[in-house]
């Protein structure tokens, strides 16, 4: 690493943008948190730690964050499960395997209204496409209330969700894949390794790097994720697909209470300081800090 | 290593300079204004409507208007950030949902000289507060019942008359129910169409004469109110002449059972008229009002107070919300009963409508009532799906919880 | 290439097959229904292939006199987002990379944080800036803001690409006056081809599908993007499933188009040797 301040050039425009457009949001944000006013101007009051009080006394907010914890890891988990073996197996030549890299890929291609309301359909419980087809068949013991019972909700929302989301996944570990050099391996085969240890030693340890920062980035956006839930249910039933991306649209732009969705962002950034924290202070007693 | 800086330096100019020249060519140019030009925003279904009323305002006016439609999804979102940011057109198409809570926060001017004459009731009270109003109404609605009259027929029942009760309406949805391949009526559970929850909830509760907030207090748990949600839930867990999935339904979701035929009987308000008329083809349909009091629907044109032409943009209400205008050039249900002027207002059917937004009653006016709203949907789902055993438990959560809301 | 088991092309065949119903299975639907006469959209039972297909929806969406305006709009957009996203995320993650310098971690933190604020907290505020510099209902407005939202995914993911490649590479070129640029340029981008595929296409997608902000920042048809046109389908009281589905059918295929260009950085990845100098 060459320690100049040359690198600053580097990282000029993308600081510059930065600055200008993602600051004003952050200090806006922060400012409502902690004060009450109206929105069409007038005095500004600081009221300390009213909003966050407020919000975490509202009737929803405690169902909200448990089901923003089981939709995280969920959602991280099986999305990485998916688009790491779809990535290992896109990474084996085959013939067709263009073909097939397309098509795992096009899901992404579909925007989230039109994916949401087609998901919505077919998982609808009286008509729509997966039990219609099952009554077709004649195999309608196995139709089920897909959207209309509050667990398997869960489940039909995660799994539309995932299938829009997967293919980003799967294309950043992907690339970190193609950078793993192929000596590597061949050096493993030469002495003995097989497939599972060529996994875990080689292909793993290579891609820490963009599995740590993509995960990273997964959890935040699926603990924001709004479109295709509120499509296929609106945060039911009986609120038990509400999660927090939904939580703070409600908050702002259902009951225009600017101010306690700005606390619930307030709390967001609070937590990830807090990660960031622990792991930094980890890394560095380690002796190790990630540049 | 100069040069490499040199080069930078470049670059980075080169980059500031063609931001600089695309931001000042993209940059709106502010003409010098002689006739003012007022921005009128509305719903997606005014899209090619919004040229004929403009040309028709713009060749009769000395000053200018220019009206825009926009996406149905996302249409509350732009209002109030651009009314926060300024930028807001000079008149908004606000309904009664988003108006208590617009006049609440003050980004509404009042609205001064209007009589109530025949404007429709419910609407007009939604765009009032403390006596001032803040928006003149244009569109006044209610929802009905739309229902198949050739399954009527075909089971020989005598199709709905305006002064039916809901339990006449139960007694023919039991008669024209027909397992799981066709339902009677619809009932809407979905939290992401609260209005349509509301459509059927609210005239249910009046109807058993309760009411959701008496006296600015919940009356949930009174056991008329009670009485109707048990009636409401009943239509789905016990009769069974609502579809099991109806927790997670709206309107739109029946709109497609009643065209598919598995539906004979579903709510919604005028503006499904035009689009039976187009895609129903093969189905005898009508209109009855709802049982009992309906729940009033309406938009009104409200100004921002970021406008800086708010003389004009009256000039354009004004002139728009004349009865004999506002019936030539409005696509939805006009606000006034004496806009029957022209068609399709003097239509018969059009006219049932009218008749039952005259009968309507409004909503709570109340900011909190959108949450108070979407907070008994979950609780009301909850019944629907078992998580909560009783109505008369989900109606107590329902009081307390409303409760310290309206006390916010 | 090593010869193949029996066993491993069955498996193969099967990932293969299991990937194609996975992903296209609400796509093929998508499709058929987008031929469907509108009466027969939502028959039971479900007509998985069109008895009577029609291309009035297409027609329709063809022919729709706004579309080919959002279409341009949106190709604009995306075009110059998706190029601009590249040239500032490759500059700054080789700053990161390579680099120490004052305020180093302080711009790394506002980056990551910058991704963790929901995009309620960001849509007034953006309206309100962009505003400010007469940038709302604009091409570049809503490019900038594109770019803006891709930053901490495509700077995080090419700098971690770049910390891969060994540093010893650049010594050389450096000891022979070459400079920082011109190594960015002649030896790490080249390299990089895998991660730079995947950012582009990441960028494009974004700003192509993208709803909420071209809503908020554009205020007519001179800027409106597709996912707007796209919107307009969604009506107060229910949907035209039949343009929906033909516009969005349309839609993808740019898109498609797209990653069909940047996937051959995927398909092909290092070959031993070129690491090596």
């Amino acid at each position: 690493m060459r320690s100049e301040n040359k690198g600053f050039l580097f990282v000029l425009p993308a600081v510059i943008l930065l600055t200008v457009l993602m600051v004003y949001p952050l200090l806006q944000t922060i400012s409502y948190a902690f004060t009450s006013f109206k929105l069409a101007g007038g005095d500004v009051i600081f009221v300390g730690l009213k909003n966050f009080r407020d919000v975490m006394k509202r009737y929803e907010f405690i169902h909200v964050l448990r089901n923003t914890i089981s939709w995280v890891i969920a959602t991280v988990t099986l999305q990485f499960a998916i688009a790491m073996m779809v990535a290992l197996f896109l990474n084996i030549k085959f013939v067709g395997r263009e073909v097939i890299q397309i098509i795992a890929l096009i899901p992404w291609t579909i925007p989230s209204v039109v994916s949401g309301n087609t998901w919505k359909w077919i998982f609808q419980t009286d008509y729509g496409l997966i039990n219609s087809t099952l009554r077709a068949l004649g195999l309608s013991q196995f139709t089920r209330p897909w959207l209309s019972e509050p667990r398997l909700a869960f489940f039909s929302v995660l799994f539309a969700a995932i299938w829009q989301g997967y293919p980003f996944l799967m294309v950043m570990l992907l690339s970190g894949l193609k950078g793993i050099p192929e000596e590597q391996h061949e050096a493993a085969m030469i002495d003995g390794a097989n497939t599972f240890h060529r996994f875990r030693y080689i292909t793993l340890p290579n891609l820490q790097n963009i599995i740590v920062i993509v995960l990273t980035l997964q959890v935040i956006y699926a603990w924001n994720t709004f479109d295709i839930i509120f499509v296929m249910t609106g945060g039911g039933p009986g609120g038990a697909t509400e999660i927090l991306g939904l939580f703070i649209y409600k908050l702002g732009f259902s009951s225009f209470n600017f101010s306690q969705a700005a606390a619930v962002s307030v709390i967001l950034l609070l937590f990830i300081f807090i990660v960031l924290g622990i792991r930094n202070i980890a890394s560095i007693s380690r002796g190790t800090k990630h540049a | 290593m100069k040069r490499q800086m040199k080069l930078m330096v470049m670059v980075l100019v080169f980059f500031v300079f063609v931001i600089a020249s695309v931001g000042a060519a993209g940059a709106k140019e502010s003409k010098p204004d002689q006739p003012v030009t007022v921005k009128v925003w509305k719903g997606s279904w005014w899209n090619d409507q919004a040229p004929i009323v403009a040309k028709a305002f713009n060749d009769t006016h000395f000053n200018q208007v220019d009206i825009q439609a926009y996406p149905f999804d996302g249409l509350v979102e732009k209002y109030v950030i651009s009314i926060l940011g300024n930028q807001a057109a000079d008149i908004l198409a606000v309904d009664n949902n988003m108006l208590p809570l617009l006049i609440n926060e003050g980004l509404l001017l009042p609205i001064e000289g209007v009589e109530k004459s025949d404007f429709s009731g419910a609407i007009w009270d939604a765009a009032s507060k403390d006596g001032v109003l803040y928006g003149v109404p244009f569109r006044a609605d209610t929802s009905g019942v739309f229902y198949n009259k050739g399954m009527f027929d075909e089971a020989g029942i005598a199709y709905p008359q305006d002064d039916w009760t809901w339990d006449d309406l139960l007694e023919i949805a039991l008669k024209l129910t027909k397992g799981t391949d066709r339902y009677g009526f619809g009932i809407s559970g979905s939290a992401a169409a609260a209005t349509d929850f509301e459509a059927e909830v609210l005239p249910i509760i009046w109807a058993y004469g309760g009411e959701v907030i008496r006296d600015g207090k919940m009356a949930l748990n009174e056991p008329e109110a009670i009485a109707g949600l048990q009636y409401w839930v009943d239509l789905v867990l016990k009769h069974k002449v609502s579809p099991s999935g109806a927790v997670n339904y709206d309107n739109k979701d029946y709109i497609e059972f009643f065209l598919n035929k598995k539906v004979a009987m579903m709510m919604g308000g005028s503006n499904v008229i035009p689009m039976l008329q187009e895609q129903a083809k093969d189905i005898d349909w009508d209109f009855v009002p709802v049982p009992g009091f309906s729940k009033g629907f309406g938009v009104a044109y409200a100004i921002p107070i970021s406008t800086k032409h708010p003389e004009v943009a009256r000039e354009y209400i004004d002139w728009f919300t004349n009865p004999e205008i506002l019936a030539e050039y409005t696509i939805r249900m006009p606000a006034r009963s004496s806009a029957t002027t022209s068609p399709p207002w003097n239509d018969p059917m059009y006219g049932k409508v009218m008749n039952a937004a005259v009968a309507s009653k409004s909503p709570p006016n109340d900011p909190a009532w959108v949450d108070i709203r979407a907070m008994m949907i979950t609780e009301m789902q909850k019944v629907l799906t078992g998580q909560t055993k009783s109505v008369a438990e989900a109606a107590k959560i329902m009081n307390e919880q409303g409760n310290s809301l309206l006390n916010r | 290439m090593l010869k193949r088991r029996p066993i491993h092309k069955v498996l193969i065949v099967i990932g293969a097959v299991i990937i194609c119903i996975y992903s296209l299975m609400p796509i093929v639907w998508i499709i058929s229904t987008s031929f469907k006469k509108p009466d027969v959209i939502f028959s039971d039972p479900p007509q998985w292939i069109v008895r009577e297909p029609t291309l009035q929806n297409y027609k329709q969406v063809i022919n729709n006199p706004s579309m080919k305006q959002y279409f341009k709009n949106t190709v604009i957009i995306s075009f110059f987002s998706t190029l601009l996203s590249l040239l500032i995320a490759i500059l700054a993650a080789y700053g990161f990379s390579r680099y120490r310098f004052r305020g180093k971690s302080t711009f790394m933190g506002m980056l990551f944080f910058s991704r963790v604020l929901p995009r309620v907290s960001l849509i007034l505020p953006f309206f309100i800036i962009l505003n400010k510099f007469r940038l709302v209902n604009t091409h570049l407005g809503l490019i900038i803001v594109y770019i803006i939202i891709g930053l901490p995914i495509t700077i995080w993911l090419a700098k971690g690409f770049f910390d891969k490649i060994p540093i010893e590479i650049e010594e050389s070129a450096l000891l022979d006056g070459c400079g920082p640029l011109r190594i960015l340029l002649r030896i790490i981008v080249p390299i990089s081809a895998p991660a730079i595929g995947a950012i582009a296409m990441y960028a494009f997608i974004l700003a192509w599908n993208e709803l909420l902000l071209a809503l908020i920042l554009t205020l007519d048809i001179s800027t409106q993007t597709i996912s707007i046109g796209l919107s307009y389908y969604k009506l107060e009281f229910g949907i035209s499933w039949g343009n929906l589905m033909a516009s969005s059918v349309l839609m993808s295929i740019p898109a498609v188009l797209v990653f069909i260009f940047f996937q051959k950085s995927l398909v092909e990845g290092l070959t031993s040797g070129s690491v090596k100098e």
